[in-house]
């Protein structure tokens, strides 16, 4: 798409008038829609159809579009006025943006009644139907009683929830084609005529504050509420018993609209069944109850799901690893998994400080974004540990990464605990340096039992590269002597250079570093040797050599 | 049982007869110091031989003697390729009729007695037994009586003397004269004379025959004297083959003399490929490591820079380095290469247990103890490894964890003597004299007698005061040892100690012997001499 395509497409398919209108001002079956929509980011039903006043829906369609531009970013809203193209003679657009219509989250088809006279108009949305996704919505908007004529809007008219408008603005809304004044009569009349068949008299006032709860009632299942409760004692004598009901059910409403916008603030991405299961509830009083304590839990997986992702460095992605003969292996693999082909269970990585695993592993997260993928190292061990939610939700994770598992083993004191992890049934890749480091036998044997991908210390070319591009991206110039010699001196692992070399610009100010301000950053490498003390004991007397120095040796050459 | 000699004290059918009698089955290795080959032997019959760099594949064999053509052996090899080399280019060779399995037969018998005879007329080098090995199954073999072979060899190497000095060297190109009766001639002499054609050398001449060696040599010999063949120009042997074959020659040499520990030799062929290729980074890493077998580490040293100048990069190398600097006392630098090495291949137990040798030389036992579990963890059967963790848990007191890996070590090999007399200084240290003797007895008995165990259990019996078994053991010492001065100077002081002067004196004066500044040991004997 070039600068003026997209300039097209946003004039003609994605351009909404700003309103300082809230949902407040429409009426309340789209601002019922409207509240659920800026909560969300999506709509009750997946297909909606507005048939009727014109302002209301338009006012409707451009508040959740300005909003979802600051609440939902990632989320597209796209309007194709049938009108507007007719009348400009621009249907052509609609194929030749055919496939740009996919990436929309809500598609809006305006003054789609024009199709009843325009068969290429007709064929055109047709087309752009059949080819959006799936979890597209769509918001169907006719301005008479005419039906649209595209084909596939028999089809989409049975999954729709069907909103009419009248031009006074009163509140309608049905799940059938028929008016809504029509059918709230017939359904006071049913309840007048079971009345009638009981033999219940009532005086007129009675009748009156009855037909009030009715109308209430009626309100609330257009909301969508489950109101078997109150249909069960609505024909009940005892007016003060249907108040008191009335009032309960009432409060139970209130709580519940607080829980609706709790839950719309969380961030179900990695958790549908869990919102799929709360999404069911929403809507009945009598589970508030039950609600409250799932919302508990999915904040409690999602904050957790936050902590063990904290680490995640975002800028390591598989398209930015450099891949040469020395990692090969584990980048193959990598790829597999992200691709979804890889069978394993758990996969070990190994490779010294420096060759790329941390890069790795964290592309792993950053590529399976609607997965949960979380990240265990040192800094998060513990409270896992202290985490009574830990391992029960564990088993709830597509993958757990590990970093740095053999520091991690070798100096976390409940070593039973990090055991349970990795011996867990969960897909695991964990990175170390050294496998043969792990002291205990059953988590060396569990780890032989899967394959392991060594990676080798990188060539000098990508670690050249690499560092070069970190430094071009603080903005520090560097000749090649420089260059070489800071590749000569990174005493820090690569994943942990950019930090340094973050330092390093605001200490180098845009000139060439010098090499005492290389060192300030990366210090140099010293070996510190601890001499043991000598014990009592003496060992003087004893042979401290090999019988046969020869084995230490290597007698084949290798190629 | 070793069998290994130099061939001027004991004669080769010497050697042969002994693995024939006592039905040996194993492979005996031959050297001149130039040559090398082997003689299989299966329950003492000689089953296959073979010369290192010499032609011994039969078809190529068949082939030189104009017994087979070009086309059978390409055939033939091409079955053999078909057929995964699971049948012998011998019996294809016999199934295609290209030969008759008698003629393969005595054709490989012929191979077998000439390699047989050439092994005769090498007068000095090593011989070497190792039981159990037997030729590669491609190889067709035949079991012939040494007796039969020796006799019959042992005759023709007599009369080799004579014939050998006659002979022109094996590269000089034989011409005929123009005598053109051949009615004096032998069946021999005539078969050899048509070999002869004024471009053969020597050489060839033995190959093409289909007479064994000394029968040809013999016919050459006669030819040459009664005037039919005459002498030409000698062939440069060396220039007649390439460097890369030169190479190989040398390096097959190299290796087998490395295999039978002849390291001389070895060295020496792996000397010549350098001197041909510089650049040779094998001949240059064998070089190292034969130097640094025969603990010239300087040397080894020399060759190991030249590979790593090469930019040999490798693991095999820098733990060889890093080991040789260790020997050179150079640790640092030592620690370096071993740390190249874990770069490369971070769980490679060599390298992990090398490391953690020498952290346990430079005394960073919490580094030695960590590099040995980690080597022994990737393979726990390393003794060496484990036996330096036996002593890093010894130096930070854990005296029943040290045992407890010496023992592991002997389990696995008993043979180790190093680790039955550390296990008895342990012993002596926490006083338990009785398992301390049983230990260093055992060190005693797997060392062949080794001194440092006499001495170890002499002052173990002098600290216990048990003097009879001290006396007992010194008398035994003196016999093996005879250059040690204090086993004579404390047998004789025992022997004062009762009483017995006579016996004093005799020691103490074979002390003196062996120490004869030794002013004290001079007063002591003057004074019991004249007292």
């Amino acid at each position: 798409m070039n600068n003026n395509d997209i300039n097209l497409f946003q004039q003609y398919f994605n351009r909404f008038t700003k309103t300082d209108k809230t949902v407040e001002s429409l009426c309340p079956s789209l601002k019922q829609q409207g509240e659920f929509a800026l909560l969300q980011g999506k709509l009750l039903q997946n297909v909606l159809m507005i048939n009727g006043e014109e302002r209301q829906a338009v006012d409707f369609i451009n508040i959740i579009a300005n909003s979802f531009r600051r609440s939902f970013p990632n989320h597209f809203i796209f309007k194709i006025n049938v009108q507007k193209l007719i009348d400009e003679s621009r249907l052509d657009l609609l194929e030749k943006f055919l496939k740009y219509f996919v990436y929309c989250n809500i598609l809006v088809i305006e003054n789609a009644e024009i199709t009843t006279q325009n068969a290429d108009a007709a064929n055109a949305i047709n087309r752009i139907i059949r080819n959006i996704h799936d979890s597209t919505q769509i918001i169907v908007i006719t301005h008479s009683s005419v039906e649209p004529q595209f084909p596939l809007y028999v089809s989409l008219k049975e999954k729709a929830q069907i909103i009419k408008l009248d031009n006074k603005n009163d509140i309608h809304g049905s799940n059938d084609v028929h008016g809504n004044n029509v059918e709230f009569s017939s359904f006071a009349k049913f309840i007048s005529e079971i009345k009638d068949e009981a033999g219940v008299k009532e005086n007129l006032d009675e009748s009156e504050i009855r037909n009030k709860f009715i109308e209430k009632l009626y309100v609330w299942e257009m909301k969508n509420f489950n109101v078997e409760r109150l249909k069960n004692i609505i024909n009940n004598s005892d007016l003060k018993k249907i108040e008191e009901e009335f009032n309960d059910f009432t409060e139970k409403i209130k709580k519940l609209m607080k829980l609706h916008k709790e839950y719309g603030l969380l961030n179900t991405q990695h958790f549908t069944e869990d919102a799929n299961e709360i999404e069911s509830l929403l809507f009945d009083p009598n589970s508030c109850d039950l609600i409250t304590e799932k919302i508990k839990e999915l904040k409690i997986k999602i904050n957790q799901f936050r902590l063990y992702r904290k680490n995640v460095k975002i800028g390591m992605t598989i398209s930015n690893f450099m891949s040469d003969s020395t990692n090969r292996s584990a980048y193959d693999k990598i790829n597999q998994i992200i691709k979804g082909e890889n069978t394993d269970i758990l996969i070990t990585i190994t490779g010294s400080s420096g060759t790329g695993k941390t890069h790795l592993l964290n592309s792993i997260i950053n590529e399976l974004v609607n997965k949960k993928v979380i990240l265990l190292d040192k800094t998060n061990i513990e409270k896992a540990l202290l985490d009574e939610f830990f391992l029960k939700n564990l088993y709830e994770m597509d993958m757990l990464l590990i970093d740095n598992f053999d520091e991690l083993f070798n100096k976390f004191k409940d070593k039973e605990f990090v055991k349970q992890i990795v011996l867990s049934n969960i897909p695991i890749v964990l990175i170390m340096q050294r496998k043969y480091s792990i002291e205990d036998k059953e988590i060396l044997q569990h780890l032989n039992s899967h394959p392991t991908f060594n990676i080798q210390p990188s060539s000098l070319f990508i670690e050249k590269t690499i560092i070069k591009g970190m430094l071009s991206n603080y903005n520090i110039p560097v000749d090649e002597i420089m260059l070489n010699y800071i590749v000569d001196n990174v005493s820090v692992p690569l994943s942990q250079a950019d930090e340094n070399i973050r330092e390093l610009s605001e200490i180098t100010k845009g000139n060439i570093p010098n090499i005492n301000q290389i060192h300030q950053v990366f210090p140099k490498r010293e070996k510190i040797k601890i001499k043991s003390m000598k014990n009592k004991f003496d060992t003087s007397n004893l042979i401290k050599t090999w019988i046969n120095e020869q084995d230490r040796l290597y007698v084949e050459f290798e190629d | 049982m070793s069998i290994k000699g130099n061939l001027r004290e004991a004669s080769l059918p010497d050697v042969i007869q002994l693995l024939s009698l006592g039905k040996k089955t194993g492979v005996l290795s031959i050297s001149d110091r130039k040559n090398f080959g082997d003689i299989f032997f299966q329950d003492g019959r000689i089953t296959y031989c073979s010369i290192v760099n010499r032609e011994d594949r039969i078809g190529q064999i068949l082939l030189n003697q104009g017994d087979i053509k070009e086309e059978d052996l390409e055939k033939a090899l091409q079955i053999q390729d078909d057929e995964n080399n699971n049948r012998r280019i011998g019996d294809i060779l016999v199934e295609l009729n290209a030969i008759t399995r008698e003629m393969l037969y005595d054709r490989i018998r012929k191979q077998l007695t000439d390699t047989i005879f050439t092994f005769l007329t090498w007068e000095d080098g090593f011989f070497n037994f190792e039981p159990n090995i037997k030729p590669g199954e491609e190889t067709i073999t035949i079991k012939l009586y040494p007796e039969d072979i020796l006799l019959e060899q042992a005759r023709k190497v007599d009369e080799w003397s004579v014939i050998e000095d006659e002979l022109p060297s094996e590269h000089s190109i034989l011409m005929t004269t123009n005598i053109v009766d051949i009615s004096n001639l032998n069946e021999n002499e005539k078969a050899v004379l048509k070999l002869i054609n004024s471009r053969r050398i020597l050489k060839d001449i033995y190959e093409k025959s289909h007479l064994e060696k000394y029968e040809t040599a013999k016919a050459v010999y006669g030819l040459k004297k009664i005037g039919y063949i005459y002498v030409g120009e000698e062939v440069d042997a060396t220039s007649m083959i390439s460097n890369k074959e030169k190479i190989n020659e040398h390096y097959n040499l190299g290796l087998a003399f490395l295999l039978t520990e002849m390291f001389e030799e070895a060295l020496r062929e792996f000397k010549y490929i350098v001197q041909i290729d510089k650049a040779n980074a094998i001949a240059n890493f064998y070089i190292g490591m034969i130097n640094f077998r025969t603990k010239k580490y300087t040397d080894a040293m020399k060759a190991f820079e030249d590979l790593l100048k090469l930019g040999v990069n490798n693991v095999a190398l820098f733990n060889n380095v890093g080991l040789t600097l260790e020997k050179l006392g150079q640790y640092e630098r030592a620690e370096d290469f071993y740390e190249r090495a874990l770069k490369l291949d971070p769980e490679n137990a060599r390298v992990n247990a090398n490391f953690g040798i020498l952290s346990f030389h430079q005394n960073i036992l919490s580094d030695a103890e960590e590099k040995l579990r980690v080597a022994l963890r990737i393979n726990p059967g390393m003794n060496y490894a484990r036996f330096f963790l036996a002593l890093v848990c010894l130096e930070n007191g854990k005296i029943n964890e040290a045992i407890d890996e010496f023992l592991k070590v002997t389990k696995k090999d008993p043979g180790i003597w190093h680790v039955y007399y550390n296990i008895g200084q342990i012993y002596i240290n926490l006083e338990k004299y009785e398992s301390a003797e049983y230990m260093i007895k055992k060190a005693m008995d797997n060392s062949d007698r080794d001194i440092v165990c006499y001495k170890s259990l002499i002052d173990l019996y002098f600290k216990d005061k048990n003097f009879k078994k001290a006396e007992a053991l010194l008398e035994e010492a003196i016999l093996i040892h005879q250059k040690e001065f204090d086993f004579f100077y404390k047998l004789g002081n025992l022997k004062y100690k009762k009483a017995d002067k006579k016996h004093a004196i005799i020691y103490w004066e074979k002390a003196l012997l062996l120490q004869p500044e030794n002013m004290i040991l001079k007063k002591t004997l003057d004074t019991v001499k004249n007292g």
